[in-house]
C-alpha cells in the first residue's frame, strides 16, 4: 500500500491519470460535437468569435470545475487531509495542469478553424477565449469547493457563462 | 411537517442558493424593468421598449395619424416569396455555400457537384434560364432590396445623412417566376432535401423572410382591443415573463433535484433513511413537492414586480387588470415544465446514483432552444415554449390546444418518471438493484 509520494513527478503520474481520466474523454467528445452543431469552417469574424466564445469556451467548466470532486466526499477527504504530502500542491499542480489542458484544447480547435478558412485573429481570439475558458471554469471549482458539491460548481460555471455574456 | 422539513432541507442548500442567483440574474437581464418602460412608452408616445424596433407601446391607443403601426407575421405573396427564394438560392448556387441553422447556430453546407447540378436544375425550372445564363445574371435581375437580401445599390444617403434602404424598389427587376406557386414548393422541399435541415428554403423560414408585413390602422386598433379590452392587459407580459424564465426553469432545476436526491449517499444516512418506516411513494411525493414549491416561490415573488406596476397603471388610467393572470400563466406554461425536469432529474439520480442526469437535461434543453422558434412553434415534444413579444396574442390563440397537448405531454413525463423512481427507489429500499458502485466506478466523471 501507498502512503505518500516521492516526487513531484511521482505524483503526477498517479494523480494527473485519476483527475482526468473522465473529464479529457468528455472534453475531446464534447469538442467533437461541436462542429456537428454548427460550422466551424469559413466563418467570418464574428461568426468565429461567436463560435469559440459560446461554445469552445465551455471546455474550461469541463477540465477545470471538477479537478478536485474526490475530495468532496467526506472519507476521502479526511484522509488526504491527514496525508504528509502538501493538498495545496495537489491542487495548484492540478489547476496547472487543467488549465494548460484547457489553452491546449482552445488552440487545437481555433487551428482547426483556421485551416477551415476562418477569418479571425487568431491570438488575439484565442487568448479571450482561453481566458474566458478560465472564468468559467475556476468560478465553477471555486464554488464547488464552497458547496462542497460538483453541481454548485456546474451551476455557478453557468452562471459565470451568463454573466460574461457568451451565452 | 415532513414536507416543511425537506423544503428546508433544499431551501438552505448551497446549490439552492447558486440556483436563486442564476434565476435573479436570468429575470433581471431580460425582463426586469419591461412593463414600467412599457407603460412610459404609452404615456410619453415613443416607442416600444420591448421590442427595440419602431414599434409602438402595446397600451396606447393607435391614432389615425400614426406613421407606423407596427408589423405583423404574414404569409407573402407568392411572388415575394418566389423571387426571394429565386435571389438567395442564386447567391447561395453561385458561392457553393449554403446557409443552415440546423439547432439554431449558422452552419456552412458545401455541395458537391451532383448536388450543386441538382440545385442548378432548380433555379432553371423557377427562372426559366439555362446554367450558363444563370452565370450571367444581369444586375438588375432581382430588385436591389429583396426582403432580407440588399444588393449593391439597394439604398441611398438621405439629407441627414443617414442611409436609407428602399424596400420593393421592383421596377428594374427582371424576374418572373416560370413555375406555379404549387410546384414551388415542392422543388424548396426537393432543396431543403440536398441542403439539409434548417436550411433558409423551408417553408416557416421564407415565409419569416419574405413574409414580414406592415399593420395598418384597423388591425393596429383591433390587437390594441385585444390587449386591453379583452385580455385586460397583463396577459401579454404574463406571457413575455414566462418566455424569459421557461429557457432557466428547463435547466437549473435538475441540479437542485441531482444535488437533493444525492444528499442522502453524500452524508452517509441512505441506509438509515431506507431502513424508516414511511413508503416510498410518500418521501419521493413529498421530496418532489418540496422541490417544486422551492422552485416555483421565487417564480412567483419575481412577477410581482411586473404586476405591481400594471396594479399602479390601472389606478392611475382606470384600466382594468387581470390580477391573477401571472399565476395562472405561470402555474400552465411554466409548472409542468419544471415538474418534467424534476421527475427526471430525479429519476436518473436515483437511477444511477450520479449526476447523470444534468448531462441528459442539458442535452435535452440544448436541442430543444436550437429548434424551437421564437414565437408561435410549439411541438408535443416542446420544452420550453416560447413567445418572444409582448403582442401576437393571436399567436396563442391559433396554437392552444397544440400548448395543451404539450402541457399535458409534459405532465405524463413528470407522472411516468416520478412512478419510474418510486419503482426504483422501492426495489433499493428491498436490497435489489444495488449496483451503484460499478456506475460511480465506470463513470467517476459525474460522481458527486
Amino acid at each position: 500500500m501507498r502512503f505518500g509520494f516521492e516526487n513531484i513527478w511521482d505524483f503526477l503520474k498517479i494523480d494527473m491519470r485519476h483527475t482526468f481520466h473522465n473529464s479529457v474523454p468528455f472534453a475531446i467528445a464534447y469538442l467533437c460535437l461541436i462542429p456537428k452543431i454548427r460550422g466551424i469552417s469559413n466563418l467570418d469574424a464574428i461568426q468565429s468569435r461567436d463560435c469559440l466564445l459560446q461554445s469552445v469556451s465551455l471546455v474550461g467548466c469541463v477540465l477545470i470545475t471538477p479537478i478536485t470532486k474526490w475530495e468532496y466526499d467526506v472519507c476521502i477527504r479526511e484522509a488526504v487531509t491527514v496525508k504528509a504530502w502538501d493538498r495545496a500542491k495537489t491542487v495548484g499542480l492540478r489547476l496547472a495542469a487543467a488549465m494548460i489542458l484547457t489553452a491546449a484544447a482552445v488552440l487545437g480547435f481555433a487551428c482547426v478553424m483556421k485551416r477551415g478558412h476562418c477569418s479571425f485573429n487568431f491570438w488575439e481570439l484565442a487568448s479571450e477565449t482561453i481566458g474566458g475558458a478560465y472564468g468559467i471554469g475556476l468560478t465553477g471549482w471555486l464554488l464547488g469547493e464552497v458547496g462542497k458539491n460538483l453541481a454548485v460548481g456546474y451551476l455557478g460555471a453557468l452562471g459565470c457563462y451568463m454573466l460574461c455574456g457568451m451565452f | 411537517m415532513l414536507f416543511f422539513r425537506e423544503l428546508k432541507k433544499v431551501c438552505f442548500s448551497m446549490v439552492y442558493v447558486v440556483f436563486l442567483g442564476l434565476l435573479l440574474f436570468s429575470w433581471y437581464e431580460n425582463f426586469y424593468g419591461v412593463t414600467e418602460q412599457e407603460i412610459k412608452a404609452a404615456k410619453n408616445g415613443t416607442i416600444s421598449a420591448q421590442t427595440g424596433r419602431m414599434e409602438p407601446s402595446i397600451l396606447r391607443k393607435p391614432s389615425k395619424e400614426d406613421p407606423y403601426y407596427g408589423s405583423k407575421q404574414g404569409d407573402g405573396t407568392p411572388e415575394r416569396i418566389m423571387m426571394g427564394a429565386a435571389d438567395w438560392m442564386h447567391i447561395e448556387y453561385m458561392s457553393n455555400s449554403y446557409a443552415t441553422y440546423p439547432y439554431g447556430y449558422y452552419k456552412e453546407v458545401k455541395l458537391d457537384e451532383k448536388d450543386q447540378k441538382k440545385i442548378r436544375d432548380i433555379l432553371s425550372e423557377i427562372t426559366g434560364l439555362t446554367g450558363e445564363q444563370l452565370k450571367a445574371l444581369p444586375k438588375d435581375y432581382f430588385p436591389t432590396a429583396n426582403g432580407n437580401i440588399f444588393h449593391s445599390g439597394a439604398g441611398s444617403l438621405a439629407e441627414d445623412g443617414s442611409y436609407v434602404i428602399e424596400h420593393g424598389k421592383s421596377e428594374t427587376a427582371q424576374f418572373c417566376a416560370q413555375v406555379s406557386y404549387e410546384q414551388f414548393w415542392e422543388l424548396m422541399k426537393q432543396a431543403e432535401g440536398i441542403i439539409g435541415r434548417g436550411s433558409n428554403y423551408s417553408m416557416e423560414n421564407l415565409k419569416l423572410y419574405f413574409g414580414q408585413e406592415e399593420m395598418d390602422y384597423e388591425e393596429a386598433m383591433e390587437e390594441y382591443k385585444t390587449n386591453v379590452y379583452e385580455e385586460k392587459v397583463s396577459p401579454a407580459f404574463a406571457r413575455l415573463f414566462c418566455d424569459y424564465l421557461a429557457s432557466p426553469l428547463g435547466l437549473y432545476p435538475v441540479l437542485i433535484a441531482v444535488a437533493f436526491c444525492i444528499k442522502d449517499r453524500r452524508d452517509g444516512i441512505q441506509d438509515l433513511v431506507d431502513s424508516k418506516s414511511i413508503r416510498t411513494g410518500k418521501l419521493l411525493g413529498v421530496r418532489f413537492a418540496a422541490m417544486l414549491t422551492a422552485v416555483m416561490l421565487p417564480v412567483i415573488l419575481l412577477s410581482l414586480e411586473s404586476l405591481f406596476s400594471l396594479l399602479r397603471y390601472s389606478v392611475e388610467t382606470g384600466f382594468a387588470v387581470d390580477w391573477t393572470a401571472f399565476a395562472a400563466y405561470i402555474l400552465w406554461w411554466l409548472c409542468p415544465s419544471v415538474m418534467a425536469v424534476l421527475s427526471i432529474g430525479m429519476f436518473i439520480t436515483i437511477w444511477t446514483e450520479t449526476p447523470l442526469a444534468v448531462a441528459i437535461q442539458g442535452i435535452w434543453w440544448f436541442v430543444d432552444r436550437g429548434l424551437t422558434g421564437l414565437s408561435g412553434d410549439v411541438k408535443p415534444w416542446t420544452l420550453m415554449v416560447r413567445h418572444n413579444t409582448l403582442g401576437g396574442s393571436e399567436l396563442i390563440r391559433e396554437n392552444v390546444i397544440r400548448i395543451w397537448q404539450n402541457r399535458g405531454v409534459m405532465l405524463l413525463l413528470c407522472l411516468v418518471f416520478w412512478g419510474l423512481s418510486c419503482v426504483v427507489y422501492e426495489k433499493r429500499r428491498k436490497g435489489a438493484w444495488k449496483y451503484a458502485f460499478w456506475v460511480r466506478k465506470h463513470m467517476g466523471f459525474f460522481k458527486n
